[in-house]
């Protein structure tokens, strides 16, 4: 009985040791979970952060485009727009060439149509005749038809576009000089040039590339005073931004 | 560590004598076992009730005192580096063994970026520091930190080389 | 002449005996008025310490908007009383002239001066202004502020003042700090606290008679507001951990500040009457650097919850937050203007920090400064400029930019390290 007894306790005594050296091993063991989680809590946040920081951009993207877009979109629908009247007018012109315009009284006097600023069937004719030499990147004829039609119809406003189109047609030719004497002519004569801004830009860009600096930067500026929300202020803004 | 080795196989020995536990001669021979290393059984098994012998906190306190006491940080960022982790467990184990010993956390950042909220990321390495310490086993009782963000850099060098050693935290035991 | 931008970089020393001011135009506005301050006649009976129309001319000068003519191109230095001869000055490009003098009227301090228009050849206004040899630089910032005033329509600065930390290092640990308030000129700088813990982030009450700042009473950091009057101190916080960054309402009442009572970096607003806090964020990133719009209504704030610091602006009615700098990996330490339509900011970009002021709704964005660690902005009340944190290799040092970028001031060569700079409010 009592051999009994001592064995149990030994058993107890056993138990209850190595219950508590089981605890230390335990709590050693729960500690270094502990900062392995604090370490990976750590590591979660962070990475949350940047997600965060991502989602924020991106979100911010996300909006930034989609108003570009919106814009992009107005600009293009009201050229097409510009571009569907042009033409509508040129046919309306064609198919009224046929008889001889009536005179019209405007306020006592004689006038007739052909006289007026509507661009008569010859100088659309003509004008559209080079612009075809454009298209099939004949440049040079290109550019004598346009300087002919420049001559022949000095009063058509299509003067503005050949002259535009000049301006154009040196630039890809890389006469800079010659390109920018025609986009120069076209702002002064024509600053309500419905292509004004497109031909400001340009004009500008070509300016800085041949090294002055402070007429390019001012045209670009003007772009951009003039009509700050256009696709072309975008352009002149980021042209300025190249060259600072 | 090595106490803590001795304590773990000793444990386990006892652990998988308790559950083999039906012979008295297997339990005996447990006992035995147990009884041959018995002074570092008791001191690790004393552990977890904070008591140890003076003899071992001095020992603690020796390594605590050797460990390094400036850790150091990346630029912007708060978390831990690993080879900071040797170090502040030799000052967790000492803290943790004596709980009247208190140390102060100073965190520091270089002089990059704008002063509050440098001092708030002086403030974030201290309390990384504190709370990896406190998971080790210290009281938050013993630790106090403060920050003082770039106003006291160690270094005047105005490179990384300099920066690198003005973002860190300094542990001074009180 | 006058249309063409002038490229000066021109070290020009201001009066030797006071006003230690080093003023470094970098870059001019495109047409500076070109302004003739004559040299004071003084007849008060012995000489003053104060040279008032050196006083005005560097103040004008430092608005970038003015260009002083040299005194030693004047061809007559007529007094307050004398007649002027226009085409003496149209013959060095003055376009404004001003004479002045100071007398001695019983015990008192009489300033005289007049501004007159060289093209339209008349006296644009005379004043007289009474005073003593303790308020001559007052009265000589009262007049740059009326001549300022007249000639641009914008209401002068010259009259405010500026509040900014100085720190004295012996050694890591052995420093000292000193708050300092001086004129907008960097005149007259005077200590109104000191301690050997740092001292950061002063701001100014909405009427100018209190500032607030964070500052160490023992070994924990407490906000603190002082008035100046009186030099009373009110404790407004001294929680465990941080307490900083305090900036008052627009209505004076209260500051929005960082704790981190709570375990992290958040954003409070304190009402200073009774005391009360109110927590404005909840993140477990950095929350600080709170400051208000004009209106009250938003708070700035810098956070790293999206992983890099970046300005937040809260609806202050219902806490909401929107992201609003976008460009660059580290935006911080946001103010608005005093229109409410652009948000100054410290911005790293290439590595380094500048002073950056973008506007809140067109979100255009300019970078204004260009020297390194550029920090604190800070905007003078007329919204014209504002001054801010840089420094060389070895201290810190105030600098002034307009908020076009165009006119660059480096403020005072003092010996010690500055840095912190806050603008006062009009106090007229």
């Amino acid at each position: 009985m009592r051999r009994f007894i001592a064995t149990g306790a030994a058993v107890i005594l056993t138990a209850a040791s190595s219950f508590s050296q089981a605890e230390s091993v335990d709590a050693q063991g729960l500690r270094q979970a502990q900062g392995e989680l604090l370490l990976q809590l750590e590591q979660l946040r962070q990475e949350t952060q940047a997600l965060r920081g991502l989602m924020e951009e991106l979100s911010f993207q996300l909006q930034e485009m989609s108003q570009d877009q919106k814009q992009r979109y107005l600009d293009l629908d009201e050229r097409l727009g510009e571009l569907v009247r042009v033409q509508r007018d040129a046919q309306t012109a064609v198919s009224t060439a046929g008889g001889a315009p009536a005179p019209v009284v405007i306020g006592g006097t004689v006038s007739t149509a052909s006289e007026s600023n509507a661009p008569s069937v010859s100088d659309q004719d003509a004008y559209n005749q080079a612009f075809e030499l454009i298209r099939a990147r004949e440049f040079d004829q290109a550019l004598n038809a346009m300087a002919n039609f420049i001559q022949t119809y000095p009063d058509s406003p299509l003067v503005l576009d050949a002259r535009f189109w000049r301006g154009q047609v040196f630039d890809v030719q890389g006469q800079d000089a010659n390109a920018i004497e025609e986009f120069r002519n076209l702002t002064q004569l024509a600053p309500d040039y419905r292509r004004i801004l497109q031909v400001k830009v340009k004009l500008g860009k070509l300016l800085v590339k041949n090294q002055d600096l402070q007429g390019g930067r001012a045209i670009l500026q003007e772009v951009i005073n003039q009509a700050p929300e256009s696709v072309e202020a975008g352009l002149a803004q980021r042209e300025l931004e190249a060259i600072n | 560590m090595n106490v803590f080795k001795q304590a773990k196989i000793a444990g386990l020995a006892a652990v998988l004598a308790v559950l083999a536990g039906c012979a008295g001669q297997v339990n005996q021979g447990g006992v035995d076992g147990a009884a041959g290393v018995d002074g570092s059984v008791t001191g690790a098994a004393s552990d977890s009730a904070s008591a140890f012998s003076a003899a071992e906190i001095a020992e603690f306190k020796a390594s605590a005192m050797a460990a390094d006491t400036l850790f150091f940080f990346e630029f912007d960022k708060s978390d831990l580096k690993p080879e900071a982790l040797d170090d502040l467990d030799a000052h967790a184990k000492f803290l943790s063994a004596d709980r009247n010993a208190k140390v102060r956390l100073e965190g520091h950042a270089d002089e990059r970026g704008t002063r509050a909220y440098n001092l708030a990321l002086g403030e974030r390495r201290a309390n990384a520091v504190a709370r990896y310490l406190v998971i080790q086993g210290v009281n938050r009782t013993q630790i106090e930190t403060i920050s003082y963000g770039e106003e006291r850099p160690l270094s005047l060098t105005r490179d990384e080389s300099g920066w690198e050693r003005n973002r860190r935290v300094e542990l001074i035991y009180q | 002449m006058r249309y063409l931008v002038w490229c000066v970089l021109a070290w020009i020393l201001a009066t030797p005996a006071r006003a230690e001011l080093v003023i470094e135009i970098t870059r001019g506005i495109e047409n500076p008025i070109k302004i003739a301050v004559v040299p004071f006649r003084v007849q008060a009976g012995g000489l003053l310490d104060v040279d008032v129309a050196r006083l005005i001319e560097s103040n004008l000068e430092r608005s970038g908007q003015f260009m002083r003519v040299d005194r030693g191109n004047m061809l007559s230095l007529p007094g307050p009383t004398d007649q002027v001869f226009y085409r003496d000055w149209r013959a060095i490009d003055a376009e404004y002239t001003v004479v002045g003098g100071i007398s001695r009227v019983g015990g008192q301090l009489q300033v005289t001066y007049g501004l007159h228009d060289v093209y339209g050849e008349r006296v644009l206004f005379t004043e007289q202004i009474p005073g003593s040899e303790d308020t001559l630089r007052d009265i000589g910032h009262f007049i740059s502020d009326r001549i300022y005033e007249a000639l641009t329509g914008i209401k002068g600065i010259f009259s405010t003042r500026l509040l900014y930390v100085s720190a004295e290092r012996r050694s890591e640990k052995d420093q000292t700090f000193k708050l300092i308030l001086s004129d907008a000129d960097g005149g007259r700088p005077r200590t109104i606290f000191q301690s050997s813990e740092p001292i950061l982030s002063p701001a100014w009450s909405p009427d100018g008679s209190r500032v607030a700042y964070m500052s160490f009473r023992g070994k924990r950091a407490g906000i603190y507001v002082q008035t100046l009057a009186t030099g009373e101190v009110q404790q407004v916080t001294a929680f465990p951990g941080l307490n900083s960054a305090p900036k008052f309402s627009p209505d004076g009442r209260k500051l929005v500040l960082t704790l981190s009572k709570d375990g992290n970096p958040e954003i409070y607003v304190a009402n200073l009457r009774t005391g009360e806090l109110d927590r404005m964020t909840n993140h477990f990133a950095i929350d600080t650097e709170a400051s208000w719009s004009p209106d009250g209504r938003s708070i700035l704030f810098t956070s790293s919850r999206g992983g890099k610091p970046q300005l937040y602006l809260m609806n202050v009615a219902d806490k909401s937050v929107r992201r609003v700098t976008f460009d660059g990996d580290y935006n911080s330490n946001g103010a608005f203007t005093p229109d409410g339509e652009s948000i100054v900011f410290v911005h790293r970009t290439n590595e380094r920090f500048h002073i950056a002021r973008m506007n809140i709704n067109t979100r255009e964005m300019r970078i204004l400064t260009e020297t390194d660690l550029d920090e604190s902005p800070s905007v003078a009340p007329n919204g014209t400029m504002l001054i801010y944190a840089t420094s060389d290799e070895e201290r810190g040092l105030l600098g002034l930019v307009s908020m076009d970028g165009r006119v660059r001031v480096r403020l005072p060569s003092v010996s010690e390290s500055v840095r912190e700079p806050a603008w006062s409010p009009f106090f007229n």
